[in-house]
């Protein structure tokens, strides 16, 4: 599965509600919609593209047409996520089918859950879990390792066209063969000064500092990130960081993908825990490489450890 | 016993910060540069027993200045040690050929670093840490 070019949304619907209810939000993800009236439209795209993301069914295109379309997807791409929307209490036609949808939704539809349905399946589809915890991992090890503190993966969404940001903000590129992109650190100041104060007690903290420890933390980041890929012969360049620091900053870019946002709780020293934000953004990246399980533990070397030349 | 000089070049303040705490509470005298050029600069301009250098900086990276390191007068057999994030084989073994002594791959463990340096400049004194 190579992911190089924007991801389309196919909604089956006759009149196109969710579509509308969806569409600002599918945009903010960097997404293309494509709307189909009827379930033989639906079938002419979904044969005529590799690029779907996802489908979402309205079985008021007919039930047994859309059972039909349901099972026709998913026996031809299985991993290809369904969303059906169902105008009745019971979805008798789909009890009786080998194949089901990823996610079922009832009319009237909630948009919010309908959202956040559409989130988690293109997360999922995007950014595989095996892929999504090795980030987390990749975090959280080198998080404790250099400042002793364990972070929480509290939240973790997909975002595009902008970086999820704090006040302050350092954004790391990379790029290699098959793979660049961007690791960003964003942090409310007196996270990343609290964090910085666990090695360095007596350190005067500043805005320049608090920069300084984002841009270290991205570095680290995106250290153990290459480490865990070189396993699956992935090879990269690091670059340096790049600092964006004020209040209600946004960057904006274009890229291929949404980035993959992990918000960390990071325990501080009052009864208030803090958030800190580590987004991947893949511009170019193939993620079925990554097979967790099947990777070459020979390629790097340890963490933490010395090795004499 | 004369206090041994270590240079530490790195382009970020909080690790330059985190190794000379470290270092200067085992005895040692502390340079801190901030890239290659400094680095270089302060090759030049001083004799140091030990130096640690980062690999991705702006400007000349951390092999390119051990290279060039490894050319000056009283260098040729200094211990210098990589601190990167940076630990895949191949890079490592670019490291070695510039002329590096060791490899660390951050973030460092204290007691790791402190076996590294005397394993090259003898033992320590044990001050706080």
């Amino acid at each position: 599965m190579k992911l190089s070019l924007a991801k389309h949304l196919l909604f089956v619907e006759p009149e196109g509600g969710a579509l509308g209810a969806l569409g600002p939000r599918l945009l903010e993800l960097g997404l293309v919609t494509l709307h189909a009236t009827t379930v033989e439209a639906a079938e002419r795209i979904v044969g005529s593209t590799g690029l779907l993301s996802l489908v979402a069914i309205d079985d008021t295109v007919g039930l047994e047409a859309g059972a039909e379309l349901l099972a026709a997807i998913k026996r031809e791409h299985a991993d290809l996520p369904v969303v059906w929307i169902s105008s009745r209490p019971a979805t008798a036609p789909l009890s009786r089918s080998e194949f089901m949808p990823d996610a079922i939704l009832h009319h009237p539809v909630d948009v919010e859950t309908l959202r956040a349905d559409v989130d988690r399946l293109l997360m999922e589809q995007l950014y595989p879990p095996a892929l999504v915890q090795l980030l987390a991992d990749s975090c959280c090890e080198v998080m404790f390792a250099a400042y002793g503190v364990t972070p929480t993966v509290k939240d973790r969404h997909i975002r595009a066209n902008r970086n999820a940001l704090g006040t302050v903000n350092a954004i790391l590129p990379f790029c290699g063969r098959h793979i660049a992109g961007r690791v960003v650190v964003g942090a409310e100041e007196p996270v990343l000064l609290a964090i910085r104060a666990t090695t360095l007690p007596h350190a005067t903290g500043s805005l320049l500092a608090a920069e300084d420890l984002a841009g270290e933390l991205a570095n680290l980041v995106a250290g153990r990130m290459k480490s865990h890929f070189a396993g699956f012969h992935f090879d990269f360049e690091l670059g340096t960081p790049i600092f964006v620091t004020g209040p209600q900053i946004a960057v904006r870019y274009r890229a291929s993908r949404p980035a993959l946002v992990l918000g960390l709780e990071v325990p501080g020293g009052s009864a208030t825990a803090s958030t800190l934000s580590v987004s991947f953004c893949f511009d170019t990246f193939d993620p079925s490489r990554i097979v967790p399980g099947q990777e070459d533990a020979t390629a790097t070397a340890q963490l933490g450890e010395l090795q004499f030349l | 016993m004369a206090q041994k000089k270590i240079l530490i070049v790195d382009d970020s303040i909080t690790l330059l910060q985190q190794l000379e705490a470290f270092l200067t509470g085992h005895g040692f005298a502390v340079t801190m540069a901030s890239n290659a050029t400094e680095g270089l600069d302060a090759m030049r301009a001083a004799a140091f027993d030990l130096v640690f250098a980062d690999v991705n900086m702006p400007g000349m990276n951390g092999l390119e200045m051990i290279a060039v390191a490894r050319k000056l007068p009283g260098y040729e057999k200094t211990p210098i040690f990589v601190l990167t994030t940076e630990s895949t084989n191949n890079l490592v073994q670019r490291g070695k050929e510039a002329g590096a002594t060791a490899w660390i791959v951050k973030p460092f463990k204290q007691e790791v670093v402190l076996k590294g340096i005397e394993h090259v400049l003898g033992p320590t004194s044990k001050g706080a840490s």
